[in-house]
């Protein structure tokens, strides 16, 4: 059973917000009010408006500004002190006000920005921001001192940037707090145990932000233990736009945690692809060598067999002529042939050379009243005089003993028959 | 490496010179038969080690390169 006091009147959230939100409409206060404050988290939202905070040490205040009225602005910047003139409403759905703003006045530069100056020209005229300041960071960095807010997007990016490439890189996380009051004191603090670390770089790292979020970075306490730190100082602080004294001091400095990471393990990678191409090459140039000596061992190879059936070759071939000559030698053999040849001139009448024969001559020749000597010299002397000059000093044919009618022989032979 | 006892000594290049001069000597048709079987017995032998010698630098640069090597 409700028990609620006579008279009350029961409204949905609906009807009581829509009740309030005529009402914040109907107070000339809100309309066309000038709030003046610092511009802070500028930023453009979907559609092409522009958003920003417009705040002072107290309170702050929601504003937009159309899309059509942007152009109409003065370059804004975060910091800026400034005017905004607009209607304030409700915004029902959400339980919450905001100010659209027609026309934005600047004037002047705000306080955080006044001080991001001043320290910026203090810590110039110190020397802190000089480039020949600056160390190196190690080509080849093997540990990491990481500062960066425990579990946050920043930290993550990194260390995941980190065990993708380059896993063997070791991460030392400081985490710590790295905005509200207090957290530049933190963050020297994580410098402080990083001093006694033995890394080859530490790397400071955080998200974006608003202006004073990100205002940590422009701290006196953080840009000192940045300048005065033994090992050499990476940023990457908010986003790709965002500048801090910090970046100033730091020896390297990066848009992103990711880019920072990949800058580290940059160098890894090149030598690493340098490295596995030079073994390509290393195992190319081997096997090039390996298949050349192979080539030269089957030509020599093939040599080595072509020289020796070569000699076997000649061996055989000298053989068989010896053999040849050895067989022509054979007594028996010789006689065999001198039968066949007697026996072909026996059939056969006139032949050239089996005509020396004595009985062949006998039998052949015209007129046989003649000598049997003087038969075979018509015989005989049908060889060439040439070749029956090649009887030599004998002067007489070797196989039927005929001496030619012109040699001394046959002449002495003739005389003494007569 | 262990060598086998008949295997001679020397470097692939300088058996590969030594096979060389046996098919000079061969060619030139000067050496007797039994020498020249002789010198081709031991100019296959020399090829025989040559080619061990091949397959052995293979397989030690195979080992050298490691399996992950070869594809990437």
């Amino acid at each position: 059973m409700i028990s609620l006091a006579p008279g009350t009147v029961i409204r949905t959230v609906s009807e009581f917000t829509n009740g309030l939100a005529r009402w914040f409409t109907n107070q000339s206060a809100f309309q066309g009010a000038a709030i003046s404050g610092e511009i802070s988290g500028l930023k453009e939202v979907t559609g092409g408006h522009l958003a920003f905070v417009l705040k002072d040490s107290a309170a702050v205040l929601n504003c937009i500004v159309w899309q059509s009225k942007v152009t109409r602005l003065p370059p804004l910047q975060n910091g800026d002190a400034a005017i905004a003139v607009g209607s304030v409403r409700l915004r029902p759905e959400q339980s919450s006000y905001q100010m659209i703003v027609d026309t934005v006045h600047l004037t002047g530069v705000g306080e955080l920005y006044a001080r991001f100056n001043a320290l910026k020209e203090k810590f110039r005229l110190e020397g802190l921001f000089d480039p020949k300041r600056k160390r190196q960071i190690p080509r080849y960095a093997r540990r990491i001192a990481l500062i960066s807010a425990p579990s946050s997007k920043a930290s993550d990016d990194f260390l995941s940037t980190i065990q993708t490439q380059v896993p063997f890189v070791e991460v030392e996380f400081l985490p710590t707090r790295v905005q509200g009051a207090g957290a530049e004191v933190d963050i020297r603090e994580a410098f402080d145990r990083a001093e006694k670390l033995e890394v080859d770089a530490i790397v400071l790292t955080r998200g974006g932000g608003t202006y004073e979020d990100l205002f940590t970075f422009n701290e006196e306490v953080v840009v000192r233990a940045i300048a005065r730190s033994r090992h050499p100082v990476i940023t990457a602080i908010g986003h790709q736009t965002d500048h801090h004294l910090a970046d100033d001091a730091a020896d390297a400095t990066y848009g992103t945690p990711s880019k920072a990471a990949e800058a580290i393990a940059a160098p890894w990678i090149a030598t690493r692809e340098r490295i596995a191409g030079a073994i390509r090459n290393l195992r190319r140039a081997a096997e090039d060598a390996l298949g050349r000596r192979g080539q030269r061992l089957a030509l020599v190879r093939s040599q080595l067999e072509g020289a020796m059936r070569q000699r076997a070759g000649n061996a055989e071939r000298t053989l068989a002529a010896l053999e040849r000559r050895l067989s022509f030698q054979n007594p028996a053999a010789r006689l065999s042939q001198r039968a066949q040849r007697f026996a072909a001139s026996g059939r056969m009448g006139t032949v050239r050379e089996p005509a020396c024969e004595p009985a062949a001559a006998g039998g052949n020749a015209p007129g046989g009243a003649r000598s049997a000597s003087a038969a075979r010299a018509r015989v005989c002397i049908d060889l060439p005089r040439r070749r029956a000059g090649a009887f030599g000093r004998r002067r007489a044919c070797r196989r039927c003993d005929f001496r030619p009618a012109w040699s001394r022989n046959a002449r002495r032979e003739r005389r003494s028959g007569a | 490496m262990s060598r086998s006892p008949d295997e001679s000594p020397g470097s692939f290049e300088e058996k590969l010179e030594r096979i060389d001069t046996i098919v000079r000597e061969l060619e030139s048709g000067t050496v007797t038969l039994d020498r020249a079987i002789e010198l081709f017995k031991e100019g296959k032998a020399l090829a025989a080690q040559c080619e061990a010698l091949l397959k052995s630098s293979q397989a030690q640069i195979d080992a050298a390169m490691g399996p992950s090597t070869g594809s990437d």
